[in-house]
């Protein structure tokens, strides 16, 4: 039986996996962070399933032209689709919060269904698709390859540079974009490098983990942090720590259990969630 | 002794939003040391008047013109106007008024937190400088806004609505603060407030607000209550 200090070992079967899954969790937080913060956290659900609906698309494309399933060309051509359907979603819904009136809620709800029945229609036509499809919706990061390693820790890696290095500039513009605006000589621009940061993240997790995995660790451990953090600094940094926490869990039951990985994960965050504020609500109760 | 040289000028402007004027025909200059009130009810552009001299509106027509750069300015805005959702300390949102002097990647230089320090004395909240700015009371947060101002080193200070949701003392406290800051440091400070009566104890300068017009109100002399 495997201990949870055996899936440390580099020798271990799914060494791989449980390290992209952990450098998921360690960044994605940090992305979600910035998101709830900017009181946009429906992106991060609606934005990964526009990425689920680009691999789909792109399965559908692979099918139509003829291709045989199962190729190199097919994977890296879901990560064109994943990456574009993201950036060119983020930007249209960029545009209409600017341009348009009603709520934003509605539009982020309405995007996020039209993308999930485009997802699934692209399945119906591309049968072949199915199991792919099926696989990503689980969060099947067991079978990271060691090519996507190191696609995933090359992007992540520079996500993760990029928002730590200009914190402040991410932090001022979300908190107050007047002041960004007369310190900074603009907060549109800051707006946009924090917005396409997110796109890499999301676009580049969800072929790689699934949509419910990436939204998983973007939303539930900055919602823990939230209730625990004294400070914008502690907010950061015990988001990371605690998908890392989350990711690490999930991945020792999913072995030991033999469950799915992805929902096994957020199964988790949500009773570190429910074990938060039930704390939080005794200790409120003793004090009073 | 000869007037210092107005840091802000508007001169026949006409302000507000590409479809509606909302303030017709404004003339107003702003000079170090001095403290002007601008009073009107709510809805009747005080806080356009201050959007177009901070450069978020452009002017409709006539000239605006500035002698300080746009981050030589603190803008103290409502504190009801920001997010709660932040878990985040006084001493971090006074830490961003140095923002602009520092490099994406530099750390928080000595000299910067010296400054921050410095400021956070100056309203007198030095002691609450690690408490959760959204746990603070509405006087304290105007305070918090004020040093986060004064840490920009500005030669204006524009404040929209500051004595808004303070109690007696926080009031008391600004006002004194705001005089200072004119008389004693030489920057010139332009508030706003719904309250006549409260703007007329602050400042001898009082502009009036209504009706799309801003006026001067004569023959106000400030009569400070403390």
């Amino acid at each position: 039986m495997v201990s949870f200090f055996d899936l440390f070992s580099p020798s271990f079967l799914l060494f791989p996996a449980l390290l992209g899954s952990a450098i998921l969790a360690f960044v994605c937080p940090l992305v979600g962070a910035h998101l709830m913060l900017r009181r946009r956290i429906f992106l991060g659900l609606t934005l990964p399933q526009i990425a689920a609906c680009g691999v789909a698309f792109t399965f559908w494309l692979h099918h139509a032209a003829g291709l045989s399933h199962g190729t190199g060309g097919e994977r890296l051509l879901a990560v064109a689709g994943s990456l574009v359907f993201t950036l060119v979603g983020m930007g249209l819904l960029a545009y209409l919060d600017r341009y348009a009136t009603g709520s934003p809620e509605g539009r982020l709800a309405a995007a996020y269904a039209l993308a999930s029945a485009l997802t699934l229609l692209f399945v119906v036509f591309n049968p072949a698709g199915e199991l792919e499809i099926l696989n990503l919706l689980k969060g099947e990061v067991i079978a990271l390859s060691k090519e996507e390693l190191k696609l995933l820790a090359v992007v992540y890696g520079a996500v993760y540079l990029g928002l730590v290095l200009f914190r402040r500039e991410f932090l001022l513009n979300s908190f107050d974009r007047d002041l960004s605006f007369l310190l900074t000589g603009g907060s549109a621009q800051w707006s946009f490098w924090l917005y396409v940061l997110c796109g890499f993240a999301i676009a580049i997790g969800v072929i790689m983990a699934g949509p419910l995995l990436v939204f998983g660790f973007m939303v539930l451990p900055p919602l823990v942090a939230r209730a625990l953090a004294h400070g914008m600094t502690a907010f950061f940094v015990f988001s990371s720590l605690l998908g890392l926490a989350m990711a690490l869990g999930g991945f020792y039951f999913s072995v030991r259990l033999d469950l799915p990985l992805g929902p096994t994960d957020v199964a988790l965050g949500c009773v570190l969630i429910f074990a938060t504020y039930v704390t939080q609500w005794f200790m409120r109760k003793i004090r009073a | 002794m000869a007037k210092l040289a107005p840091l802000v000028a508007l001169r026949g402007a006409n302000l507000g939003y590409e479809d509606a004027v909302v303030l017709q025909d404004v003339n107003l200059e702003l000079r170090p040391g001095e403290l002007i009130a601008i009073a009107g009810p709510n809805g009747s552009g005080k806080t356009t008047l201050f959007r177009t001299i901070l450069g978020f509106l452009p002017v409709l027509s006539g000239t605006l013109t500035r002698a300080c750069a746009l981050n030589e300015v603190g803008y103290v805005p409502q504190s009801a106007a920001l997010d709660s959702t932040f878990p985040i300390t006084a001493r971090e949102v006074v830490g961003m008024g140095g923002y602009g002097r520092l490099k994406p990647y530099q750390a928080f230089p000595i000299a910067e937190k010296e400054r921050l320090e410095n400021v956070l004395t100056q309203v007198g909240l030095s002691k609450l400088a690690g408490h959760l700015f959204f746990s603070m009371s509405g006087g304290q947060r105007q305070r918090i806004l004020i040093a986060r101002a004064l840490m920009v080193g500005p030669k204006i200070l524009i404040l929209d609505e500051p004595l808004a949701g303070c109690d007696p003392e926080s009031q008391k406290a600004i006002s004194e603060l705001l005089v200072n800051l004119s008389e004693r440091e030489g920057k010139a400070v332009f508030f706003s407030s719904h309250d006549l009566r409260m703007v007329r104890s602050v400042s001898k300068h009082v502009l009036r607000v209504d009706g799309g017009r801003v006026t001067w109100e004569e023959g106000v002399l400030a009569d400070h209550p403390w």
